[in-house]
């Protein structure tokens, strides 16, 4: 997504009297240095990958073998794996929802707005480099669990030349990024913490687990962007109103290219 | 130069800037006067493309805020000193903008010198007192060297040391060639510093004049002001 977005920019800009790119390069550095400039944007991304690798490997040495006693042959030892992404995710929402919400916070949009007028240059700037953040979290993240996991886990649960094991980690990284996007967007249309943490932390952390359990609720709450988005880390379904994994990824990806087009419309429009 | 042509600006069924028609000339410092609600603001925004104008609009040297290349070499504006994140520092503060208009780190530095924060802009903004919060963003304003200056209550919070020098730094901008427009509602430190005045109310034009023909043979520029604009105190525009 973010390529489809620097292009959109680059289209637009040929056109304009500035040199193309040179404007978009300068929003993508300022944006940078907002990010790393702040402790919480700054040690965030840091956070997300040790909660999510550090219960991961608790989990892969301690659970695992229980686990795999009390299931069987419905064994998935990904389901370990992943796991941390549980806990670890909340810390990323929280640097996608900063990372926008500081701007708001004292006031700062206005200096910032009137260093790069051009609404959707800023806006498509912010999100690309929340987005670069994340995906380099995402992988970091990712592959420390999986490598982890290949080390505590009992021989046989995982092997680095399977399919399955990169599907997983692959999955990881898709997961989070989208969910910054997702986040970072939601937070552009409202703009504070508070309202963005009050619409996101219920829908991917306490709303999802409920809802699926209620006959008439589940077959709509499966399309929730995490519950859509989480199938493709584990190799059998929780339960069958789950999407299969490639459609979950589709469903989620959807949720986030929604969450920008609504960030870029209404933050083009609003007087600041 | 500064041109407000035809400018209407309406919140829902409020009219903040009703048809107003300035300009703003280079090499003077141009006092924007106004009661609480009067447009000063709106108006103020609405010239750095932060909001949009119902009809009319503003340009600066013949072109809308928007179509200026890198606008901080061009406009530099103090609206709201408080507007830097707590957690950040001046320095970082002053960076970030600095780089989106692709001006050079070292310049950072030049302005801090010049208003005298080098040593606090390693500090978090949050520790800032309100005088030290001004001189970041008159820093900020500064940084692109720009031809056109923008000041909404630029002596807010200032001590009278800070109020002179920010006097001065003002007469110097505009003795340089720049233009320079400062809104107050401190009328004794107008008339230390504008050379010419705009006067609104309600969002209308009430004043466009030199400072001397504004006072003429009144007591003192803020009878004259107090005069022109009574009856005109409500609370009409955004003021944020």
């Amino acid at each position: 997504m973010t390529t489809a977005m620097q292009e959109t920019t680059t289209t637009r800009r040929t056109g304009a009297t500035r040199v193309p790119g040179t404007s978009f390069a300068a929003a993508l550095e300022a944006e940078w240095i907002k990010l790393r400039s702040v402790p919480s944007t700054r040690w965030l991304p840091l956070a997300t990958v040790l909660s999510i690798a550090g219960v991961g490997a608790l989990v892969d040495a301690f659970v695992a073998e229980g686990q795999r006693r009390e299931d069987g042959a419905e064994y998935d030892a990904f389901t370990l794996v992943h796991y941390g992404v549980n806990f670890g995710q909340l810390a990323l929402v929280a640097f996608a929802v900063l990372a926008v919400a500081g701007e708001y916070g004292a006031g700062t949009i206005r200096a910032s707005l009137a260093a790069v007028p051009d609404r959707r240059l800023f806006a498509v700037a912010k999100l690309t480099v929340i987005t670069a953040v994340a995906l380099v979290t995402a992988i970091v993240s990712s592959l420390t669990c999986t490598l982890t996991a290949r080390l505590l886990l009992p021989a046989g649960d995982i092997s680095l030349t399977a399919a399955a094991t990169w599907r997983t980690a692959f999955g990881q990284v898709v997961y989070l990024v989208l969910l910054a996007v997702i986040c970072a967007g939601v937070t552009f249309v409202l703009r504070t913490p508070m309202a963005s943490m009050g619409l996101l932390i219920p829908l991917i952390f306490l709303g999802t687990a409920a809802l699926t359990a209620i006959p008439g609720v589940r077959e709509v709450a499966r399309f929730l962007p995490d519950k859509a988005g989480q199938r493709v880390m584990r190799l059998r379904e929780f339960n069958a109103y789950e999407l299969a994994p490639w459609p979950g990824v589709a469903v989620m990806a959807l949720w986030a290219i929604a969450a920008v087009v609504a960030a870029l419309t209404v933050f083009r429009r609003r007087d600041v | 130069m500064i041109r407000i042509r035809s400018l209407t600006k309406r919140y829902g069924d409020v009219l903040a800037v009703d048809d107003l028609d300035v300009e703003i000339a280079a090499g003077t410092v141009t006092g924007f006067l106004g009661p609480n609600g009067s447009g000063k603001s709106t108006t103020m925004r609405i010239a750095l493309g932060l909001d949009r104008p119902t009809s009319g609009g503003i340009t600066i040297d013949g072109r809308a805020y928007g179509e200026l290349p890198d606008p901080l070499r061009h406009v530099g504006a103090l609206l709201d000193a408080g507007a830097v994140h707590r957690r950040r520092r001046g320095y970082d503060h002053l960076l970030f903008l600095a780089r989106s208009n692709r001006i050079p780190r070292s310049r950072v530095d030049e302005v801090l010198a010049q208003v005298g924060m080098t040593d606090a802009a390693h500090r978090r903004a949050g520790t800032y007192s309100l005088g030290m919060r001004q001189r970041l963003g008159i820093a900020a304003a500064l940084l692109g060297d720009p031809g056109v200056l923008i000041f909404d209550e630029p002596v807010n919070g200032l001590d009278p040391e800070g109020i002179r020098w920010i006097r001065e730094l003002i007469r110097s901008l505009a003795a340089e060639g720049r233009t320079v427009f400062v809104s107050s509602h401190l009328m004794s430190e107008m008339a230390l510093t504008a050379d010419h005045l705009v006067v609104i109310a309600g969002g209308r034009l009430l004043a466009d004049t030199g400072l001397t023909d504004f006072v003429g043979d009144g007591p003192s520029l803020e009878d004259v002001y107090l005069r022109l604009t009574a009856g005109h105190e409500q609370y009409a525009g955004g003021g944020r």
